[in-house]
């Protein structure tokens, strides 16, 4: 068959039109675009075919039934609440969560990513509650952990994010629309010069969920980063990254080479990518 | 005629100096001299509050004035102090007046309610009162959490956090900034728990808690450590 150059451009023109079409109309609901920079169309239809579970290398994987090769296949099997709790989780952790393979999934999950489970078992307590109970190792919660059905280092990250989540919910009915933004932090005068009760009890969740989250892990350690930015912005300090900040995202990126977190330094905080690499190689935290 | 020796520039300079930074030292004295007619010695007033500051700037001045119109009137250092004193406490700074002395002294010394302020000392530990009251009663009442020693001064047995909080205190109330006082705090914590784990958990947690809800805490220690410079302005000249 001889195709001509006319013929050849109507096909093209189709195959554009085609994948322009797919691109729109693809289902993404929960999912908006920019909150996950790893969420690609192309991404979507790499979904695998089914895999014995224990070939993820992380017990805690294997509760969960997944088919996992990346975020956006790994989310498309939830429902919109799940999705927007792991588009939350994401932002909160600066967009950096991400993965490839399965390998790499299961690194993630033993470095604080949360499997639904995980996230449906902290919605079930009160975030200060949940906080002592990851402290104490008495707890009914280190006998489910003892029969693997929750992951403690992921609780006590969804719980850190839920704090988060609370506090600026909180402070936004008084303050309305507001983040915890270290770039741009946010003059507050309360009514009457007093922070609302419900505020201070916000905060001091918030309080008691930092302490309880580790830095062993990266998720741990980007959490306590970004306490430290929200602290910045909440105490309206100056917009320039702390010491501090830079050890946790250091110990993050030492941790989980994978999440690319030196490139975000670099973009980020160009003037501070030298330091970030001495305290990456002189392990602190 | 005020006549403000090189000494208490100095003083002055220190103080603009040690005054920024999480430095610890105690405010500097200046000392302000006032000059009347027939006086051998000039009047010494010393002060460390801006309230003192400005009321010895204030007889100063009116002392000055008198002397111009009326240049052969004798005055003394008793006038003087008299006079500084009663203007000193009628400027009191309104939220010290919640630590005067409410007692009764029958003949006591003069302006007894001031000179006896019961303002809250500068340090008191980590304990309840201080500015971790928040997070440290929320401990408290986890009194049973594997670690907890029960002592909030020293959450883990052997861990003695009360210097770092007593410096941390200081801190606040020397007006210094408020990260350069909480990053020094943590780092004092951290140096006491020298990686034990359980340790830097309440390390963790008392950091948390004076950049979550110390806010208060800081603008409470430095109203309190104005009424102190106050009272110790008063005490000393009065």
């Amino acid at each position: 068959m001889e195709i001509n150059f006319k013929q050849l451009s109507v096909f093209a023109v189709i195959f554009l039109v085609t994948a322009i079409l797919v691109s729109i109309l693809w289902p993404r609901d929960g999912v908006s675009e920019g909150d996950w920079s790893i969420t690609q169309i192309s991404e979507l239809s790499e979904v695998s075919e089914s895999k014995e579970r224990n070939q993820l290398p992380s017990d805690a994987a294997k509760r969960q039934q997944i088919e996992a090769v990346n975020f956006a296949t790994f989310i498309s099997q939830m429902n919109n609440e799940q999705q927007n709790a792991y588009l939350k989780l994401n932002n909160e952790l600066f967009g950096l969560l991400k993965f490839s393979n399965e390998t790499e999934f299961g690194v993630l999950i033993q470095n604080g990513f949360p499997l639904v489970a995980d996230i449906e078992f902290a919605s079930g307590y009160k975030i200060q509650e949940l906080s002592n109970m990851v402290m104490d190792e008495n707890s009914d919660l280190h006998t489910k952990i003892a029969e693997q059905k929750i992951n403690i280092k992921a609780v006590r990250v969804v719980n850190f994010v839920n704090a988060m989540q609370q506090a600026e919910k909180i402070i936004g009915y008084y303050i309305p629309d507001y983040t915890f933004n270290p770039e741009d932090p946010v003059s507050i005068n309360w009514p009457n010069g007093e922070t609302p009760e419900q505020v201070k009890e916000a905060m001091t969740d918030l309080v008691f969920a930092h302490a309880s989250v580790k830095s062993d892990t990266a998720l741990g350690s980007l959490a306590r980063a970004q306490f430290n930015m929200a602290m910045r912005a909440w105490n309206q300090e100056r917009p320039e990254v702390s010491e501090l900040e830079l050890n946790y995202f250091a110990q993050a990126g030492r941790l989980m080479p994978q999440l690319e977190i030196d490139a975000y330094i670099s973009k980020r905080y160009p003037e501070h990518y030298q330091h970030y690499i001495e305290l990456k190689m002189n392990e602190v935290y | 005629m005020l006549k403000i020796s090189t000494r208490s520039i100095l003083s002055l300079v220190m103080f603009l100096t040690i005054g920024w930074g999480p430095t610890y030292s105690s405010q500097a004295t200046e000392i302000i001299e006032v000059v009347g007619q027939g006086m051998s010695n000039p009047h010494n007033i010393y002060c460390t509050s801006a309230a003192c500051s400005n009321v010895a700037n204030q007889i100063s001045e009116e002392v000055r004035l008198l002397q111009a119109m009326h240049d052969t009137m004798p005055i003394d250092s008793e006038s003087i102090q008299n006079d500084f004193c009663s203007a000193l406490a009628a400027n009191q700074p309104s939220h010290c007046k919640q630590f005067n002395s409410q007692q009764y002294w029958p003949d006591g010394p003069s302006y007894f309610n001031i000179k006896f302020m019961n303002i809250p000392p500068l340090t008191n530990g980590c304990g309840t009162g201080s500015l971790l009251e928040v997070a440290v009663g929320v401990i408290a009442s986890y009194s049973g959490l594997p670690g907890f020693s029960g002592d909030i001064n020293s959450p883990t047995a052997g861990k003695d956090f009360r210097p770092a909080c007593n410096a941390h205190d200081i801190c606040y109330a020397s007006n210094s900034h408020r990260d350069a006082c909480d990053t020094s705090f943590n780092q004092a914590m951290k140096a006491v728990c020298s990686g034990h784990g359980r340790c830097l958990e309440f390390s963790d947690l008392y950091f948390g808690a004076v950049r979550g809800v110390g806010e208060a805490a800081k603008e409470a220690a430095v109203k309190e450590a104005v009424c102190r410079s106050y009272k110790a302005d008063f005490v000393k000249n009065c």
